[in-house]
């Protein structure tokens, strides 16, 4: 099995078991950050840079989810 | 593979949208989570499968009449010395790999150039030679800068050879390197080589006319350490290659 089909079953396995276990979808999008942000670290050098590049942006997408996510949660704990 | 790759990434996305609105609709966060994770996955199968392969069975019918001719060209040109790592200099920006005609060999690298294949116009017979140049294997170490994101030039021997151990595993040519050090003489363990037909070839036309791996391996040392790097020794056992070789200084020594 190559690099790339190895971190696209972990990435699989990983979101399929997040989206299962997660109580609501912005747990599960922090967890899915978090599974990716580990494949972009353990694959760092064994991947292609198109393919990092693909996955870097992937994790961006997410981060920026993530920082709606957290200022959605501050604007709660702020009105309540 | 190109095809299968879009059709199951947009299958995934597609599904996934379905199922996110579905989970919507029904206030249900397990359809809403499962939908993300099928457009999740779906941009990363299209974003991270590779597009272009090549079926083994067609690179070894590629590969093998290059190796045959290898082989005579060593033989024909009677070839006594082993190939010599030349780190990129003036003459030879992306360097070269010779091979001396004698063991007992001279060698002026000022006399080399990108456009020389035979070196015959020289006084002395222990300065003949077969000059590669780029050497073979260029491109995988081309790629071990480009996966790793630095350039290898003086950089150390340890980051030179772990580059090339991961980018060779993720190629799926090796099952990696091993590098030992003594008395100024490298000893490198390429590990589960991926094709049998490596092992037909001689000892003797590898330490003269090694594969573009083991030489993108050597390659990658010279250029790194910025020293020419000769083969001392190659052993081939059932699970591993034993590269032995040696450092012969830096350009300046030689010109």
């Amino acid at each position: 099995m190559d690099v790339d089909s190895a971190i696209i079953l972990f990435l699989a396995i990983w979101a399929i078991l997040d989206a299962l276990l997660a109580p609501s979808p912005d747990i599960f999008l922090t967890i899915l950050l978090i599974g990716t942000l580990i494949a972009l670290e353990l694959g760092d050098f064994f991947m292609r840079k198109e393919s990092k590049d693909a996955l870097k942006s992937v994790a961006y997408l997410l981060l920026i989810i993530f920082a709606v996510i957290v200022i959605k949660k501050i604007a709660e704990v702020i009105q309540s | 593979m190109s095809k299968i790759k879009f059709i199951t990434g947009g299958f995934l996305i597609g599904g996934g949208s379905i199922l996110a609105y579905y989970g919507g609709m029904l206030s249900n966060p397990r359809y809403i989570n499962l939908g993300i994770a099928g457009i999740f996955l779906g941009i990363v199968v299209i974003s991270l499968l590779p597009s272009k392969y090549v079926k083994y069975d067609t690179f070894e019918a590629m590969i093998k009449p290059y190796l045959n001719l290898s082989k005579n060209l060593i033989s024909n040109l009677a070839l006594e010395g082993k190939a010599i790592f030349i780190p990129p200099y003036e003459n030879l920006p992306n360097g070269g790999t010779f091979i001396p005609l004698k063991e007992d060999f001279e060698l002026s690298l000022g006399k080399l150039d990108e456009e020389m294949v035979f070196l015959t116009a020289v006084s002395s017979e222990k300065e003949m030679g077969l000059l590669i140049a780029p050497p073979l294997g260029i491109r995988l170490v081309e790629k071990f800068e480009e996966y790793s994101e630095i350039d290898l030039t003086n950089t150390e021997l340890n980051l030179a050879v772990t580059s090339a151990s991961s980018v060779l595993k993720a190629l799926n040519l090796i099952g990696g390197i091993d590098l030992e050090e003594k008395d100024g003489e490298l000893i490198l363990y390429v590990e589960n080589l991926k094709f049998p037909f490596c092992k037909e070839n001689t000892n003797e036309v590898c330490e003269k006319f090694p594969c573009p791996i083991c030489s993108s391996i050597l390659f990658s040392i010279a250029k790194s350490q910025n020293e020419l790097i000769k083969i001392e020794r190659i052993t081939k056992h059932k699970d591993y290659v034993e590269v032995r070789a040696k450092r012969l200084g830096g350009v300046e020594r030689w010109m």
